[in-house]
């Protein structure tokens, strides 16, 4: 269980549900005495055999329907707790269609209803990609060119629309548009010419939903120019049907679209297609997507090999072979004679068989997940499988890792490329695209693979280091629902200087953030963005397109950071779109823009990489020293003197940080104070002695000051 | 301080003939030999074989420019550490940057004052610890 994983699992919750919860945990704390004492007097009454009084019995069903009520209560309140609502989904959709718009250079109005549904956050989360998929569909090919609107007699401005709303059970998205609607009768001649239907058959929007979601047909440019749609629809449907839910749609030709994706309020979030399989006494499900194959083998044709064990050829590779139950600790299994069935997993490329007892076909599989998402031994959680028999589901990741490192095998074979092709062309039960695990499972544990990724890298995170950077991540993230409001505030009222201001302040902040963390990169890349702001703010540039486009793209990429930074996998990244299309219509940065610090107050922020060093040198004992220079340039621009300084710095030790930071020196941030945090295994006398005396004879320092720096 | 820097060798490259006889001049004052090229190919050519000890180049010139020249001698192991000092007129933050990352050991702008050539001279000619 590696710590990402517990942190992208975190969400906010809002106290009056936690007061809630513990209320519920009380009375069922309450209910459970009662009962106890209920059982007690029964079992007095048996022993006596005494017989049982009305009372008796209306006291214990008083019992059962409270703890009714206070199930159903509990469960109700996780839900609530679970739940969000769309606003964050509209703002990103806003911006996406902007975004779509723009490419396409097609004129769009976009609305969106019943931002106050609230839903499931998992699903929110999965249900932006079909979305976004379904609305760069109704953008590209269902919204007509501004002449081809004219000419149909439509208004200039297309309109896209989303309409959110909850049933009893499900949750609606709608997505409609007033393009020219999908060919019917394109997709009929198609579905004729494939021998689907015949020529007098009748064809529904079902029918036609169908030839637009093959795949392999759908994706080629022939679906595409005919129905005007087609690009990716059976993604769209995938990843709809693996949420639990339905895509349906209706269009009128010359008039528009309308798709429904219809999915279940809560329980697609645990369900899990698996192939489930018996080992020995046991069941066991294997989701769907880690199962290359299913086999059966003769005996002899099992390979043993004194080192490696049992083996298996498949498809021109040798696979080694494990037996279920004794990877997973259930005891050897016994040999029942005939043919061996095998199992084929694979995760990231890595490999292997499993012998089994029996396959069952595949289905989907409610996951009942282990307490606080761990993995044990192998496996994530359990399911109710049919004739209320149990099963295990497995956690293939953990499960590859166990069998390769009980048989002491850690540099597992790896299948090489042209082996995982060959694997999943034969694949004969894994789905060519598989559909992902759900979320609310047990999140896969790290894998060999994963772990000896982080060794080559040699990517290295101090703990402390990787929670303080959390916890401005989460900083970061409360800001952005302003921030949007602000700025859709600001796209529809773009001189209103409150908007401006806001935006401006929530940039600002967000930037200090970024630099707080060392992410100083990402740091420019918003710098730049307040820098257009701050211009428009000033009254110095007009509130233009452009402008507009680069503040949606700042919180695009804000919102691109957090997402990968909770999962721990962010590395700092400018975004050169935006800093490009900044520099485009920013004048150029001179250094006396720029505003002062109090160099002696501030302190060195250290990258994670040069925190590193420190304690290597920490624990190698190599002193490591602050220096802090005044200097006067003269006739050399100050910034420059201050990299030629640093440079004499990384001739006697390592340079781990300064103040400014060397990238803003770099961009002109420098006034002639410098803080330079170094190591330096050189004898301190004359380490002092030398740069006090070059620094000052050569790059004009009036003051030169030391300390150790513990 | 003239005759200072008796003994060093200077190569002076700037396709602009009147800028760059007013660098030799200055070099010359303060005691160097002075080489000259007018663009980055030539440059390599007098390199190839004469030793200097500090080049000053101009940025923007036919053929080869000062970048390219920097890239250019930085590839050469013998003259990984030969001291190069960018000429420009340029005062841009960026060209200076671009200028030291590309090699260069330090940056004069145009037009070029005697007593900073004495003092980048200077500088770039110490170790930071004096050979004992």
């Amino acid at each position: 269980m590696t710590e990402k994983h517990s942190q992208a699992e975190n969400m906010l919750v809002k106290l009056t549900n936690l007061d809630q919860l513990l209320t519920l945990a009380g009375e069922v704390i309450i209910t459970y005495t009662n009962l106890d004492l209920t059982y007690k007097h029964l079992q007095q009454l048996y022993d006596k055999k005494t017989p049982v009084s009305r009372e008796t019995v209306d006291g214990a069903k008083d019992l059962a329907s409270t703890s009714a009520i206070i199930s159903s209560n509990l469960h109700h309140l996780v839900q609530a707790i679970r739940t969000v609502d769309l606003t964050d989904l509209s703002f990103r959709t806003r911006r996406l269609v902007r975004d779509i718009a723009r490419k396409t250079g097609k004129r769009v109005r976009f609305e969106f209803e019943g931002e106050s549904t609230t839903v499931d956050k998992t699903i929110v989360e999965k249900l932006y990609d079909p979305i976004s998929h379904q609305l760069r569909n109704a953008i590209d090919h269902g919204i007509e060119d501004t002449l081809g609107r004219q000419r149909a007699g439509k208004p200039e401005e297309g309109v896209v629309s989303i309409r959110a709303s909850n049933s009893e059970n499900e949750t609606f998205i709608e997505i409609e548009d007033d393009g020219k609607g999908v060919d019917i009768q394109a997709l009929r001649q198609k579905a004729i010419t494939l021998g689907i239907i015949k020529h007098e058959d009748p064809f529904t929007d079902d029918d036609a939903l169908e030839i637009m979601c093959m795949p392999g047909i759908s994706t080629t440019a022939s679906v595409s120019e005919v129905s005007g749609r087609g690009v990716g629809m059976d993604v769209v449907r995938e990843q709809i049907t693996g949420m639990g839910g339905i895509l349906t749609f209706h269009s009128t030709p010359g008039k528009g679209s309308l798709f429904t994706f219809r999915v279940p309020l809560i329980s697609a979030v645990n369900i899990l297609d698996a192939l489930v399989v018996r080992s020995g006494n046991f069941f066991f499900a294997f989701p769907i997507n880690s199962v290359v194959t299913t086999i059966s083998v003769e005996r002899k044709d099992l390979h043993t090999s004194m080192q490696k064990g049992e083996m298996i050829q498949y498809l021109g590779h040798l696979l080694p072979l494990y037996s279920l139950n004794e990877v997973i600790d259930r005891g050897p299994l016994a040999d029942t004679g005939g043919l061996v069935q095998v199992l084929v997993v694979e995760h990231k490329g890595f490999t292997i068989a499993l012998k089994i007892s029996e396959f069952f076909s595949p289905q989907k599989l409610v996951i009942i997940p282990f307490n606080g998402a761990l993995t044990v031994n192998g496996l994530s959680g359990t399911t109710i499988l049919g004739g209320r028999k149990l099963g295990f589901i497995i956690d293939v990741p953990s499960l590859i890792d166990r069998a390769t490192g009980k048989r002491g095998v850690r540099g597992l074979r790896k299948t090489s490329e042209s082996a995982k092709k060959d694997l999943s062309a034969v694949s004969s039960v894994a789905p060519a695209a598989a559909s992902q695990v759900p979320g609310g499972g047990a999140p896969p544990a790290s894998t060999v693979a994963e772990s000896l990724a982080l060794d080559d890298t040699g990517v290295i995170r101090p703990g402390d280091a990787a929670a303080a950077t959390q916890e401005f991540i989460v900083e970061i993230e409360k800001l952005l629902p302003s921030l949007n409001e602000a700025l859709f505030a600001l796209e529809s009222d773009p001189n209103h200087i409150e908007h401006i201001n806001k935006a401006f302040r929530m940039y600002h902040t967000i930037k200090g953030n970024f630099i707080m963390i060392g992410f100083s990169k990402g740091g420019a890349t918003i710098h730049s963005v307040e820098s257009v702001l701050d211009r428009v703010r000033g009254g110095k540039m007009p509130m233009s397109a452009e402008v507009m486009d680069i503040l949606m793209d700042g919180v695009a990429y804000i919102e691109e950071v957090v997402r990968i930074s909770k999962a721990g996998q962010w590395t700092d990244q400018p975004s050169t779109a935006i800093l490009e299309a900044s520099a485009k219509i920013l004048p150029e940065e001179k250094p006396q823009f720029r505003r002062e610090t109090d160099v002696t107050a501030e302190a060195v922020q250290l990258s994670h990489e040069a925190w590193f060093r420190a304690n290597k040198y920490k624990k190698e004992m190599t002193p490591s020293y602050m220096a802090y220079i005044e200097f006067d340039a003269g006739k050399q621009p100050a910034f420059l003197v201050a990299c030629l300084i640093y440079k004499r710095f990384t001739e006697i030790g390592d340079v781990l940080g300064t103040v400014p930071p060397l990238e803003d020196i770099e961009k002109g941030y420098m006034y002639g104070k410098l803080k330079v945090l170094f190591a330096s295994p050189v004898e301190p006398g004359l380490l002092e002695e030398s740069l006090v005396r070059i620094l000052t004879r050569h790059y004009g320092a009036q003051a030169v000051k030391f300390s150790r720096f513990e | 301080m003239p005759g200072m820097f008796e003994g060093l060798k200077a190569l002076a490259v700037d396709d602009y003939e009147n800028t760059r006889k007013k660098l030799v001049v200055i070099l010359q004052h303060l005691g160097l030999q002075v080489l000259e090229a007018a663009n980055g190919l030539e440059a390599l050519e007098v390199l190839r074989t004469e030793k200097v000890d500090i080049i000053f180049t101009d940025i923007v010139m036919p053929e080869m420019d000062g970048f390219e020249l920097c890239i250019e001698i930085r590839k050469i192991p013998e003259l990984r550490t030969l001291p190069i000092v960018v000429v420009s007129t340029h005062v841009d933050g960026n060209y200076i940057i671009k200028g030291l990352r590309t090699g260069a050991d330090d940056y004069i702008s145009k037009p070029i004052e005697p007593d900073l050539v004495e003092r980048v001279i200077a500088r770039i000619t110490t170790t930071v610890i004096p050979p004992a």
